[in-house]
């Protein structure tokens, strides 16, 4: 691994895209000092009785890992292509909401935790492969904004606006507002072509 | 799904996050109760919005992919160093006596450094709580037992972790006694701010005598860290008169911040 290597946010991205895994593993391991640090300066978690629990290093390294693979899948599958923010913000930005779930609620459960009936399970998975077809099929615009809201699970659009760069969270409100709708005419059409 | 609205959907996603004006949730809340149909196409979306965002499998697989691929760049970056060391250790045993001379000669030199010269400020603990600070074992007899994660984290001396689970522990109904290792465990984790509310009331009160030397302690330590030296002074007089286990401490941390 060249540990000189010096590369864009946009060089790390198209080298992603490109499966460089000495790119890849530079974007690991350039970010992770910075945005664990980060995590555990500023990342708490009021409880409902004023209790206040703060990140740890283990749940830092977690959520780092995690956003790591998000970003990194998002860009394999085309739903980010580009950043206007700088890299290390969108991580932590991730991270954050990350965070967020995993001290909010430990009821949230991931996919390899769900329980159910095979029913209920197979509804589901197809009804995850129909939002993902229909998330497809939207223009790269609003698929990166389908991609922030609701598969990254980020809230504040203020958020998304500083990450995309497309002006404010009334701009992103608006925008995400088209794109959910195309992406709800997407979705049924999807389903009554796949009849489930 | 497809009879609401844009602004139906921003509001039950503000309803479902919790951020709903107060009026505009009882509103809402009316709606769902009355609209059947209202109802059924809100819990539609919500199934989407909590499940059908999730990957399916074949995501899973992939995304499994790569995190595996980034906990090996994780491993590889924290293994280097050491393998490094174990290399350099085996290539370079020969002139091992030499080396010992050079490390003594270093460590030595260090140490006047360090007591007579400028690294003292240096290499000392920043503050005088760092210096006075001191893991204050538990009272096993008083404990309702082992098994609880927030005693085994003070324990280990994990402060940071063992901090908010002590608490979690007395407010869930477990020992009262892990107040006091939640107080040293805050400022065992820097976060001396947060023993001050902990440890006040328990001096105050008068069922807390057996341990009054142990909690004037520590709140005087939290003090000095908050540079609230007035009442820091006035716990480490007392502490000092009474003579008590940590009178010698107390004289010496008196000493220290007496031109505070």
């Amino acid at each position: 691994m060249n540990t000189h290597l010096t590369l864009t946010d946009q060089d790390i991205i198209a080298g992603i895209k490109q499966k460089n895994k000495e790119i890849e593993a530079f974007f690991y391991r350039t970010h992770k000092d910075k945005c664990i640090q980060f995590a555990l300066k500023k990342f708490f978690w009021k409880q409902p009785d004023g209790m206040t629990i703060q990140c740890d290093i283990e749940d830092a390294e977690e959520i780092y890992n995690d956003a790591c693979v998000l970003f990194v899948h998002n860009v394999l599958k085309d739903r980010i292509t580009q950043l206007d923010a700088k890299l290390s913000t969108y991580l932590i930005t991730t991270m954050r909401y990350n965070w967020m779930n995993k001290a909010r609620s430990t009821k949230r459960t991931t996919p390899a935790q769900e329980e159910g009936s095979s029913e209920t399970d197979s509804t589901n998975e197809s009804m995850r492969i129909n939002v993902r077809k229909a998330i497809h099929r939207l223009d790269p615009k609003c698929r990166a904004m389908m991609t922030y809201r609701y598969i990254l699970g980020w809230e504040d659009y203020d958020d998304i606006a500083k990450a995309t760069g497309k002006g404010n969270g009334d701009v992103i409100r608006n925008l995400l507002s088209r794109c959910r709708k195309r992406f709800r005419e997407h979705y049924v059409q999807t389903i009554n072509f796949s009849g489930i | 799904m497809m009879n609401l609205s844009e602004t139906d959907i921003f509001q039950l996603e503000a309803l479902w996050q919790n951020s709903l004006d107060p009026s505009e949730k009882e509103a809402l809340e009316k709606r769902l109760q009355d609209d059947a149909e209202f109802q059924k196409a809100a819990e539609d979306w919500k199934l989407i919005v909590t499940k059908g965002f999730l990957p399916p499998t074949e995501e899973q697989k992939e995304l499994a992919e790569i995190k595996a691929r980034m906990l090996g760049y994780a491993e590889v970056s924290e293994a280097s160093p050491k393998q490094e060391k174990e290399k350099e250790q085996k290539t370079e045993r020969k002139p091992i006596i030499r080396r010992l001379y050079i490390g003594l000669a270093a460590a030595a030199a260090l140490l006047l450094l360090l007591w007579l010269g400028p690294l003292k400020g240096l290499l000392l603990p920043d503050s005088p709580t760092d210096q006075f600070f001191a893991h204050l074992p538990r009272d096993n007899a008083n404990l309702s037992g082992d098994g609880e994660t927030g005693q085994q984290a003070y324990d280990r001396k994990a402060y940071k972790k063992a901090y908010p689970a002590l608490l979690e522990e007395v407010a869930a109904g477990g020992d009262s006694l892990n107040i006091i290792y939640a107080g040293v465990a805050a400022i065992g984790s820097g976060q001396a701010e947060k023993a001050i509310p902990l440890l006040e009331p328990l001096l105050l009160a008068e069922n807390w005598q057996l341990y009054e030397a142990e909690i004037r302690w520590y709140l005087a330590l939290a003090y000095v860290d908050q540079e609230q030296w007035e009442q820091a002074n006035k716990l480490l007089l007392v502490i000092d008169q009474t003579e008590g286990p940590y009178s010698i401490q107390a004289k010496e941390l008196m000493q220290q911040i007496q031109n505070k």
